[in-house]
């Protein structure tokens, strides 16, 4: 970890969970409920990029959302420099969205197609009243060279047609970073755009990160992705987390029978379908145990049967320094009764 | 950095500009409109001329009944000498009056109606469609008659109000459809994000997504503004004050002149339809700027 205060969590997510409740009406029974996160907790360091890994659907976006306020919590806390942050309104949240910004998963949906490049990137600093007109533009031309848009007069008075995705989202970037925020998620910002263009946006977050110190969350489905940018990463599966640690460790030698069936999934060049690493998944859905079983029991290769269907494991530390939630690797069984295990700090 | 950059609606608008005028159904639209236009800046020169060209007080001293076109009266004059050509002319304005004045007006309201029901949801949003639709299915020409009959002769102002007040639902419906849909798009998180107010979200991220659509619809609003007022003013209800081209069709009517002076008839019946055929079509062709689907292959975006 570069630049990493290990004492310092810049932000703590203690057991925080997101359920969608079905909607039903006097005709129409309820739909199911859909649980995006399951009581999630972890600590993210000032000054480090931490990676939220899971497939489409994990609960990794939500997860984002919830940490800047989009949506609310069902249960559990969200704290931003030992402050709470669920639930805040008004001029405490205002304060607050100065700190913690986002860059949005779909560049082609996330600028109003009515406002210029300068209107778009200098309204947080309207919004917060920083500066004069003149200090205001100055402030937009700097961040947008340093978002590689530039000449920055080139691009002021253009509209979103006219750039291209990978423009767009500097513009999203200079958004989000142009108030100096101490954090910044990043939903997914390259899943719209092709692999160079990916490379570049990489770089500028890592740059972000270097010259300005912006903590970062980055949100995406790409192992690849993860490794390249992320200090740290969690893999999330169907709202749970699977295991957590140091990226290089995990990607190289994951621990958990998801992460597995990750890494297997990513295509290899030259390698036929046979050539896999780990094959935990399990071709053929299984019986899922009863509710309080592990989430992946139903497509796990390896699982315990014994145990597996039964009982939940719990994210638990391992002598190297990450957290699993795997019986196979030793996990405790989840406490339902009383607050889980919170901290990571060993990592 | 060019004009066409600097200033969002120049540009947009000369871009619509480009596509519209490929349209023929704009360009005469266009074109009759401008002819209207210029009927209504020209009312002003026959009073100017002479006074017994004024259209409601103007009357020739040497013809007391209906005459034929002449070349001191070339549309010929009504039953107490009063020149037609002025009346008529006077009617395009008093048309332009209402027409715009009363979309313009009902726009307002249902702009603003139709953003705060989209935009807050739930309750107010219910208590305003309901609003809406109670308003929607009331017919206007027949409440403006009965308020007409309570109150006596309606002001041109008080009909042009009145025809406001109740053509705003449709406007409303349209504008808290696209304001539910805008409501959902990820700029506007991005906005919220940022720390924008609600205030700041309607009125500099929604509102000048819904503007092109209220424009739109603000030319059938003239439309539908002016044929009200013509019927109105037909039936006897008009403000006896103006000369409008329903109040010209009125004086034909009630002194029995329908069949026996076409040149009496036909000019104001004729421009009513005109006027509002120019306004439809100026609408769709509007309809076809902002509408991408509707365009034709070859037209460029």
């Amino acid at each position: 970890m570069k630049t990493t205060d290990e004492n310092k969590p810049i932000l703590q997510i203690r057991n925080v969970s997101k359920i969608y409740r079905g909607k039903g009406n006097l005709f129409r029974s309820p739909g199911k409920d859909v649980v995006a996160l399951n009581r999630i907790s972890l600590d993210i360091f000032k000054g480090e990029i931490f990676g939220l890994v899971g497939e489409s659907g994990s609960g990794k976006t939500t997860a984002g959302r919830l940490v800047v306020s989009l949506e609310e919590t069902t249960s559990g806390r969200i704290f931003m420099e030992n402050r709470e942050v669920t639930g805040l309104k008004g001029r405490s949240l205002k304060a607050f969205r100065r700190k913690v910004q986002m860059i949005f998963q779909d560049p082609y949906q996330s600028l109003n197609p009515q406002r210029s490049v300068y209107d778009t990137v200098s309204e947080p600093l309207k919004i917060h009243r920083m500066g004069n007109a003149s200090e205001r533009k100055a402030k937009v031309k700097e961040i947008l060279k340093a978002v590689g848009l530039s000449p920055p007069d080139d691009f002021l008075f253009r509209y979103p047609h006219r750039l291209s995705g990978g423009q767009r989202q500097r513009v999203a970037i200079a958004r989000a970073m142009v108030l100096n925020p101490e954090f910044v998620i990043a939903d997914e910002p390259t899943s719209m755009l092709d692999a160079s263009i990916s490379a570049q946006i990489f770089n500028i977050l890592l740059a972000m990160r270097k010259d300005l110190g912006v903590t970062q969350m980055f949100i995406t489905h790409s192992l690849a992705a993860a490794r390249y940018i992320c200090d740290r990463i969690a893999v999330i599966y169907r709202g749970n987390l699977m295991e957590l640690g140091p990226a290089e460790a995990v990607i190289q030698n994951p621990r958990h029978p998801y992460t597995q069936a990750l890494i297997d999934a990513v295509p290899k060049f030259g390698h036929a379908k046979e050539a896999k690493l780990y094959g935990t998944l399990l071709a053929k859905r299984r019986e899922a145990g009863k509710d309080k079983g592990c989430i992946f029991y139903p497509v796990c290769a390896v699982a315990d049967d014994a145990i597996c269907p039964r009982k939940k494991p719990g994210l638990t530390p391992l002598d190297d320094g990450r957290m699993v939630a795997c019986f196979r690797e030793g996990s405790d069984p989840e406490q339902t009764s009383f607050l889980p295990h919170v901290s990571n700090k060993g990592v | 950095m060019t004009v066409r950059e600097r200033f969002p609606l120049f540009n947009s608008f000369l871009e619509g500009w480009s596509i519209f005028k490929q349209s023929l159904l704009g360009r005469i639209g266009l074109a009759l409109l401008v002819l209207f236009a210029l009927m209504a800046v020209c009312s002003y020169i026959p009073p100017w001329i002479d006074p017994m060209y004024n259209p409601m007080t103007g009357v020739d001293p040497d013809i007391t009944c209906c005459t034929p076109p002449s070349l001191r009266h070339w549309l010929g004059t009504d039953f107490m000498g009063r020149d037609i050509l002025s009346q008529l002319l006077a009617g395009a304005r008093v048309a332009f009056m209402v027409g715009i004045s009363a979309a313009v007006m009902s726009i307002v309201i249902g702009v603003a109606i139709g953003m705060t029901a989209g935009y807050m949801g739930r309750f107010i949003d219910t208590l305003l469609m309901r609003l809406a639709d109670m308003i929607m299915v009331m017919p206007t020409l027949l409440v403006i008659l009965i308020l007409a009959a309570i109150f006596g002769q309606l002001n041109i102002w008080t009909i042009v109000l009145i025809i406001a007040l109740f053509r705003w639902p449709g406007v409303s419906r349209i504008i808290r459809g696209q304001t539910l849909s805008l409501k959902q798009r990820p700029f506007i998180e991005a906005a919220k994000v940022a720390g924008a107010s609600h205030f700041r979200i309607i009125f500099q991220h929604i509102m000048p997504n819904v503007l092109p659509l209220a424009f739109l619809f603000m030319t059938f609003r003239v439309t539908a503004a002016i044929i009200t007022e013509a019927a109105l003013a037909f039936l006897g209800f008009g403000d006896p004050g103006t000369v409008s081209w329903g109040m010209m069709l009125q004086w034909v009517w009630k002194t029995g002149h329908m069949f026996k002076a076409p040149y009496w008839l036909l000019p104001p019946g004729m421009c009513i339809s005109l006027i509002t055929l120019s306004f439809y079509m100026l609408g769709r062709a509007m309809d076809e700027v902002l509408d991408p689907r509707l365009r034709k292959e070859d037209q460029t975006d």
